[in-house]
C-alpha cells in the first residue's frame, strides 16, 4: 500500500464512487432465511387439518380457497422464496389427500395445474407487493431518522455562543449519526489549516493529514475516500468562503457512500457551516458595537480634554505674553502673580495628562503590576510626603492599629491610588478642614479609608463616581476630567481588591479600598538588640 | 561670573528646557554650560571639571546611564538625572550606576535648586571629612563611631542590622539610594532579591527615630526607587 502522506493526489478521491446497493441495508431487519420455509411448511400442514375436517362439508375449489389463505399470509410476511414453497406444498397435499385418487399424484387431475398456477402467482405477487411495502416503510422510517438527526443537531447548534461549543456538538452528532471519529480543522487569516488547541472530545479523530485537509480546503472539494486511512476530508464553507475542512473517519466506510448517507452527512455539513458562520457574524457584530462604544468613549474623551486643556493653557498663555511683552509697566506684585498663576495652571495641566495618561495605560491592559511586601505605613508614609505641598494647612490623622501585616502590591501604583483620593478631598472639601486616613484590617482584607469633611456625595452616585469622565458638580474651576477615581478602581481591582464610597454619618464622604491578603507575609528571624 | 562660581554641565536634548536651565541657573551664581548629546556632554566634563552633572537620560545619542557610566570611570561629581513620569526603572538603573539624585519631569526650579544644594553639599562634605562620625540633625544625634544614637537625648538601642542600615543611609545623606544599593552594603551583594528585608527594617527604624512613622522626617521613600536620609 503506498503511503497516503507522500502522494495526497493518489487517494483525493477523485475516481467514480464504487458501486453501491441499498436494499442489503435496509432489508436487514425483515424476517428471513430458514424461519420462513418452516413457517410455510406449518400453514401447510395446519392447511391440510382444516381441509380434512371440512373436507365433508365443503366443495373442493372452495377448499382450495383454505390453501390460497395460507400462502397469502405466507407470502405477506416471509416473502417469495417461503410463499412458492407453501404453493407447491400446498398442490402437492391438496392432490395426495383431497382428490381421488388419493395418495398419490395423478396426472389424471391435470386440471388441478390451473390451480396451482393460480396459486403460484398469487404467492409471487403479493410477495413482491410485501417487499415493496416493506422497503417504503424502511425508507420512510430512515428518512424519519434522518429528519431526527438533523432537527436534533440544528436544534443544539442554534444554542452555541462559541466555536468551541459548535465544534464539540458537531462531532458528537456526527459520531452517533455515522458511528464515526471527527475534527474540525480551522483555516487561519491566511488560509493555512492548524491542529485544534482545544481540549480533545472522546469522539474526537486524533489523526488528520494536513496535506489532504489543505488540499481539499484550497480545492473546495471532498478529498480522501481512497485513502488507506479512510479519512475523509470535506470543506465546510459560507456563502462565499471555505473556513475549515472537516476530517471524518468512519466505522464503516461502506455505509457512509450509501446515497441516502451521503446526503445527510452533506445536510449536516451545511448546518455545521452555517452554524459557524452565524457565530462568525455575531462576532463582527459584537466587535463593531465595542468599537462603536470605544468611538464614544473617545469622543466624551476628547471633548472633556480639549476643554480641560484650553482653559489652563487660557491662563498660561495669558500670563506668559503679558510678562513677555511688558515694556516696564508690571509692578513687581503683578510680575509675581502673573507667574505664580502660569505655575498653578501648568501643574494642573500636568495632573490632567498624568492622569490620562495613567488611564490609556491601564486601559490598554500594559500594566504589568510589581508586586511586592510593604509595610502599609511606608506606603501612607510616601504618600503624605509626596501630598505634603497639597496637604498645607489641613491637619492629617493617621490611625492604624499594630499589627498590620504587611501588603502584597505594586506600592507605586496604591500609592497613585492614595494620592488620587486625597487631591479629590482636597479639590472638593473646604480650605483647611482635615483628612483621615484609617487602616483596618478584616478576614482575607486590608482596608484603607480616607475620609474627609466637605459635602459628601450626592445621593445615588456612589457607583457613578468611579465612572469615566464622571465629575460630581459642573465646576470649571475645579476641572479634572474626572478620570482620578476611574484610575483609583481600575488599579484596585487590578489587586483583586474594591473601591467604594459612601457618606459617614457624621458629615463628609469616605472612600474605601480593599485589599486582598491572601498571601502569607514572608518573616524574618528576630535579631539581639 | 566670578571663578570660584560651582560650574554646573547640563546635557540635555530638548533647547527649551536647556534654555530655561541655563537662564535660571546662571541667576543663582552658578556657571553653566550645556550640551546637547551625550558624547558632546562627556567631552565637555572632561574640559570643565564641573562640580555637578544635569542628565537627561532620554538623549539622541546614547543611552544617559552610559553617560553616567562614562563619568563615573574618572568622576565622583555629583549626577542628577531628569527623566520622564512611568520610567522607574530607568530612574533606578541611573541610580544603581551612580546617579546621585533624579527629577521626574516636569519639575519647578525651586526643587531642583534644592537636589543642586543637597548634592552639593554632601559631595563637599564627602571631600572634607571621607568618614563623618558625629551626625547631628534637629532632635537626632548619630555617633558612627561608638554606635550610639539618640533621640531628644534619649539612647535609642538599635539592633546590629538596624545600625548598620541607618550608618549606610547617614553616610549618603541627602542621596537617593535605591533598594539594591542599601541591600548590597547592609546586606552584601547575595540579598539583591529580599527588599522586603529592607522594608521591614526601615520600618522599625521609623518606629525608633521617627516622631510620627506615616510622616517621616527623616527616613523618606522615594516610591518604588529606595530611600532616602533627608537632611
Amino acid at each position: 500500500m503506498r503511503n497516503c502522506q507522500n502522494s495526497p493526489v493518489d487517494y483525493l478521491g477523485l475516481k467514480e464512487p464504487r458501486p453501491y446497493r441499498i436494499e442489503p441495508y435496509l432489508r436487514r431487519n425483515s424476517l428471513q432465511g430458514w424461519a420462513g420455509y418452516v413457517w410455510a411448511i406449518l400453514i401447510t400442514a395446519i392447511n391440510a387439518l382444516i381441509g380434512h375436517v371440512l373436507y365433508q362439508r365443503l366443495e373442493l375449489s372452495n377448499l382450495v380457497m383454505v390453501f390460497l389463505l395460507g400462502v397469502v399470509f405466507i407470502a405477506m410476511r416471509f416473502g417469495r422464496g417461503p410463499s412458492i414453497v407453501a404453493s407447491l406444498l400446498g398442490v402437492a397435499v391438496f392432490d395426495l389427500f383431497f382428490v381421488a385418487p388419493y395418495l398419490s399424484l395423478s396426472p389424471a387431475n391435470s386440471q388441478y395445474l390451473i390451480t396451482l398456477l393460480a396459486m403460484l402467482v398469487v404467492a409471487i405477487v403479493i410477495s413482491n407487493l410485501m417487499i415493496n411495502v416493506k422497503s417504503q416503510a424502511n425508507i420512510a422510517a430512515y428518512r424519519e431518522r434522518m429528519a431526527t438527526a438533523l432537527y436534533a443537531m440544528s436544534k443544539e447548534l442554534a444554542t452555541c455562543q462559541t466555536e468551541h461549543e459548535i465544534v464539540c456538538t458537531a462531532i458528537r452528532h456526527l459520531s452517533r449519526e455515522f458511528n464515526s471519529r471527527a475534527v474540525i480543522l480551522f483555516a487561519d487569516a491566511v488560509g493555512q489549516l492548524h491542529y485544534p488547541h482545544a481540549p480533545e472530545l472522546p469522539e474526537s479523530l486524533r489523526a488528520a493529514d494536513l496535506l489532504l485537509a489543505q488540499w481539499s480546503l484550497d480545492n473546495d472539494s471532498l478529498a480522501g475516500r481512497d485513502c488507506p486511512s479512510q479519512t475523509r476530508y470535506f470543506p465546510l464553507h459560507d456563502e462565499d468562503k471555505v473556513m475549515g475542512v472537516l476530517a471524518l473517519l468512519p466505522r464503516d466506510s461502506v455505509c457512509i457512500d450509501l446515497p441516502e448517507q451521503q446526503q445527510l452527512l452533506e445536510t449536516l455539513l451545511r448546518q455545521i457551516a452555517q452554524a459557524l458562520s452565524r457565530l462568525r457574524f455575531a462576532e463582527q457584530a459584537k466587535s463593531t458595537q465595542i468599537q462603536i462604544e470605544a468611538e464614544r468613549l473617545r469622543n466624551a474623551l476628547l471633548s472633556a480634554i480639549s476643554h480641560d486643556l484650553r482653559t489652563p493653557l487660557s491662563t498660561i498663555i495669558g500670563s506668559a505674553s503679558a510678562l513677555a511683552d511688558d515694556e516696564g509697566h508690571l509692578q513687581a506684585s503683578d510680575r509675581l502673580d502673573l507667574s505664580r498663576a502660569i505655575v498653578d495652571e501648568a501643574e494642573r495641566m500636568t495632573l490632567l495628562i498624568n492622569n490620562l495618561l495613567d488611564m490609556a495605560r491601564l486601559d490598554a491592559g500594559k500594566v504589568e503590576l510589581n508586586k511586592q511586601w510593604y509595610p502599609v505605613e511606608e506606603i501612607i508614609g510616601s504618600v503624605l510626603t509626596r501630598q505634603h505641598k497639597c496637604l498645607q494647612n489641613r491637619p492629617v490623622k493617621v490611625t492604624m492599629p499594630p499589627g498590620i501585616p504587611m501588603l502584597y502590591v505594586d506600592a507605586v501604583m496604591i500609592e497613585q491610588v492614595l494620592i488620587n483620593l486625597i487631591e479629590n478631598a482636597v479639590r472638593y472639601t473646604p480650605k483647611a478642614s482635615g483628612l483621615e486616613i484609617t487602616v483596618d484590617t478584616a478576614t482575607q482584607t486590608a482596608r484603607i479609608s480616607v475620609a474627609d469633611h466637605g459635602a459628601g456625595i450626592p445621593e445615588g452616585m456612589e457607583e457613578k463616581l468611579f465612572e469615566k469622565f464622571y465629575q460630581t458638580r459642573n465646576e470649571a474651576a475645579q476641572s479634572g476630567v474626572g478620570l482620578g477615581l476611574a484610575i483609583c478602581r481600575a488599579i484596585v481591582e487590578a489587586h483583586g481588591g474594591r473601591i467604594k464610597a459612601h457618606n459617614r454619618p457624621e458629615g463628609g464622604a469616605v472612600f474605601k479600598l480593599e485589599l486582598p491578603l491572601d498571601q502569607t507575609p514572608p518573616e524574618l528571624a528576630p535579631e539581639d538588640e | 561670573m566670578s571663578k570660584t562660581d560651582p560650574i554646573i554641565i547640563v546635557i540635555e536634548d530638548d533647547p527649551a528646557i536647556r534654555k530655561f536651565l541655563r537662564t535660571s541657573l546662571s541667576t543663582q551664581g552658578f556657571s553653566v554650560f550645556d550640551a546637547e548629546t551625550g558624547k558632546q556632554g562627556i567631552i565637555e566634563a572632561g574640559m570643565r571639571k564641573p562640580d555637578l552633572m544635569i542628565l537627561d537620560l532620554g538623549l539622541p545619542d546614547m543611552d544617559g546611564v552610559e553617560v553616567i557610566k562614562a563619568i563615573r570611570a574618572w568622576s565622583g561629581m555629583p549626577i542628577i538625572v531628569l527623566s520622564a513620569r512611568n520610567h522607574e526603572q530607568h530612574k533606578i538603573d541611573a541610580l544603581d550606576i551612580g546617579a546621585d539624585d533624579y527629577l521626574t519631569k516636569p519639575f519647578g526650579f525651586g526643587e531642583l535648586l534644592a537636589r543642586i544644594r543637597v548634592a552639593l553639599r554632601h559631595a563637599n562634605r564627602a571631600s572634607e571629612s571621607p568618614q563623618g562620625e558625629l551626625f547631628s540633625i534637629d532632635n537626632l544625634n548619630i555617633d558612627l563611631l561608638n554606635r550610639m544614637v539618640s533621640v531628644d537625648g534619649q539612647e535609642v538601642r538599635l539592633t546590629p542590622i538596624q545600625f548598620r542600615l541607618l550608618s549606610v543611609l547617614v553616610k549618603h545623606a541627602g542621596k537617593v539610594m535605591t533598594h539594591q544599593q542599601i541591600l548590597r552594603e547592609v546586606w552584601g551583594p547575595s540579598y539583591q532579591e529580599n527588599a522586603h528585608y529592607l522594608r521591614i527594617y526601615m520600618s522599625q527604624l521609623r518606629q525608633k527615630l521617627e516622631q510620627n512613622p506615616t510622616q517621616p522626617r527623616f527616613l523618606l521613600t522615594e516610591s518604588g526607587v529606595g530611600y532616602r536620609f533627608k537632611i
